[in-house]
């Protein structure tokens, strides 16, 4: 089975796209894991979408009363684990379902990436959203990321704690390939940037994913340059900010006077990749808020330590 | 296996045939990682593999994972009402293991002549992390750090301190850190030319608090007193749920009598050994809501 499922991974930066209109973007699922599989003239590769926490025996939240000459406050800690599920069998069953052999498929090695912790602010009724960690990583490479938050009064932090959708665990990823270009096209431009005016934008493989739609509907344009196509809609994703909309949904927030930059005709790198989000419910479970002054756990016990208060 | 040998062609034939592709010339003794050609598992192992630049033959094997060596020793004295910690961590990348044998015998077996070794870092730095806290520490290491323990020391706030000398903290993750790497490589440009380059890797391990553990690593360095500062009592009532519950789930036959004694003691430290949680004896609510899931079958 070791020998079966062996493969040699080339990196998407190896694959050289001559023909953009090979590109192809599968997402499925399986047992709670996500992937994407991206197919570039035949050369699949797999990027893992799904945060897995690490199952370690510890509480990851800590909440500490602190007191002070100004009163009462409570600090809200997280130390969290975690890394991309890349479990085999998953991904193999993932595979399974859109029918692709698993000796075609190669695994993304090196993912930049960028981590955020979206907090819910209940003043102004949005949720913040800090980077707490940036680099370059491994598919299999376990990460951790640290936070905390002060409220000054219980109300403020109960309110937070009930929020079942308060706290999120945010990821962009990204891995680049080689595409060639050939030359500008302002009809290109065009499209592209009105196709942006009217369209969402996809979390998963956003470049791809554009690219494939736009191609479906503007055929006969695309095709006389979709590389050049390609390289337009990298230029204008790489410049959208995510945010998290009202509904706890991580989006990619699309300005209304989207212009075109102009690519220059060489070579390109493009970086491609997935945003994954991780609701992490603090009260979901009562092993993971420790109340430090108290050496209890779960939200249950919150009000002992409002209690004094 | 025929797939193997048909991507080292193709690996080979992009470094000698194409017209731009140029090699830096990197000397035997100076080999240096293929960022672009790394050899992939989709069981994604506890190394990444990487090919040399311009010898296929030759692999490089980074770390994915860090542990802890030994913990952490927290030094702490009083001052103004506030408790001043001083922490030192040691800490090893993993680079053994059964993961690391199955991938290096495979790769032995499939690639006649393979050769492993190790990239060693042009700079390294570790960020700890905790209850608001970060620093970042930029070791001198002696010796290639992706293959030997490293440690470190700083000044931690109060807050953390606190949080480390409480006995609770056992059950907590209370410090991150992240341990970021740079080696150096060989990347294609966007004109598919190689050039040299060197790239940060990122690592990260989590480490709960011990006092109530292993005491003798909190030193209150004014008198010399070891252990936590704080620990938890709990009421009668919960600890005989928790005898209950043990005399249930382990056979532990104890009196049920809310007083956690020495043979109350023992049976909370088998069943912590058995579910994987620090052993200290200690009664918790941590060990509570194990305890009541294991009855739950």
């Amino acid at each position: 089975m070791f020998r079966r499922i062996f493969a040699l991974l080339v990196a998407l930066s190896a694959c050289n796209a001559s023909a953009a209109d090979n590109i192809v973007v599968k997402q499925a699922t399986a047992e709670g894991a996500a992937f994407a599989f991206v197919s570039v003239n035949g050369n699949i590769i797999a990027i893992p979408l799904s945060i897995r926490l690490s199952p370690t025996s510890e509480t990851p939240f800590i909440l500490q009363k602190q007191l002070s000459q100004f009163g009462t406050r409570f600090v809200l800690s997280g130390n969290l684990t975690f890394s991309l599920d890349t479990d085999s069998a998953k991904l193999l069953s993932a595979a399974k379902k859109l029918e692709l052999s698993p000796e075609d498929i190669s695994a993304a090695a090196d993912l930049q990436y960028k981590t955020y912790i979206g907090q819910w602010d209940g003043d102004t009724e949005k949720h913040l959203k800090i980077q707490v960690d940036g680099g370059i990583i491994s598919a299999g490479s376990s990460m951790v990321v640290s936070f905390s938050k002060t409220f000054d009064d219980g109300e403020q932090l109960t309110g937070f704690l009930r929020n079942t959708n308060a706290l999120l665990l945010l990821m962009e990823l990204r891995t680049g390939f080689q595409v060639r270009l050939i030359q500008a096209n302002k009809d290109i431009d065009e499209i592209v940037a009105k196709y942006f005016r009217e369209h969402t934008v996809p979390p998963i493989m956003p470049i791809t994913s554009v690219f494939v739609s736009i191609k479906e509907e503007y055929p006969e344009q695309v095709e006389k340059n979709p590389l050049y196509a390609l390289n337009a809609i990298s230029d204008v994703v790489s410049r959208l900010e995510l945010k998290v909309n009202e509904d706890g949904n991580v989006v990619y927030e699309v300005p209304d006077d989207i212009t075109m930059m102009g690519s220059p005709e060489t070579s390109s790198r493009i970086m491609d990749g997935a945003v994954t989000s991780l609701n992490l419910d603090i009260c979901g479970n009562p092993d993971r808020l420790l109340l430090i002054d108290l050496g209890k756990t779960g939200c249950d016990s919150v009000k002992d330590l409002l209690g004094g208060q | 296996m025929w797939k193997f040998y048909a991507v080292i062609a193709f690996l080979l034939s992009a470094m000698t045939t194409g017209a731009q592709v140029v090699s830096p010339s990197p000397g035997p003794a100076d080999e240096l990682v293929y960022f672009d050609a790394p050899v992939g598992f989709p069981t994604f192992r506890d190394v990444t593999v990487y090919h040399a630049w311009g010898d296929p033959k030759v692999f490089f094997l980074l770390p994915n994972g860090i542990q802890s060596d030994g913990g952490f020793t927290l030094h702490y004295k009083r001052a103004n009402g506030r408790i001043n910690g001083s922490l030192t961590l040691t800490m090893k990348p993993i680079m053994e293991g059964e993961d690391v044998k199955e991938i290096t015998s495979y790769l032995q077996n499939t690639v006649s002549g393979a050769k492993f070794t190790h990239s060693e870092p042009v700079a390294s730095e570790w960020e700890i992390l905790g209850a608001g806290f970060r620093r970042t520490v930029s070791p001198l290491y002696s010796s290639n750090p992706l293959l030997h323990s490293s440690s470190v020391s700083m000044d931690i706030p109060s807050d953390l301190t606190e949080i480390l000398l409480k006995g609770g903290s056992s059950y907590a993750t209370a410090i991150v850190v992240r341990y970021k790497f740079a080696v150096r490589g060989i990347e294609l440009d966007s004109s598919a030319s190689p050039r040299v380059t060197t790239r940060w890797f990122t690592r990260g391990v989590s480490f709960p608090g011990g006092c109530s553990v292993t005491p003798e690593r909190y030193v209150d360095i004014a008198t010399g007193r070891v252990g936590c500062i704080s620990h938890i009592t709990f009421n009668a009532d919960i600890v005989r749920e928790i005898q209950t519950l043990l005399n249930e789930v382990d056979q532990a036959s104890l009196s049920v009598d809310g007083v956690a004694g020495s043979k109350t003691r023992l049976a909370i430290r088998r069943f912590q050994s058995r579910s994987s949680m620090p052993q200290d004896g200690q009664v918790s609510s941590i060990l509570l809501h194990k305890l009541r899931d294991a009855a739950k079958g």
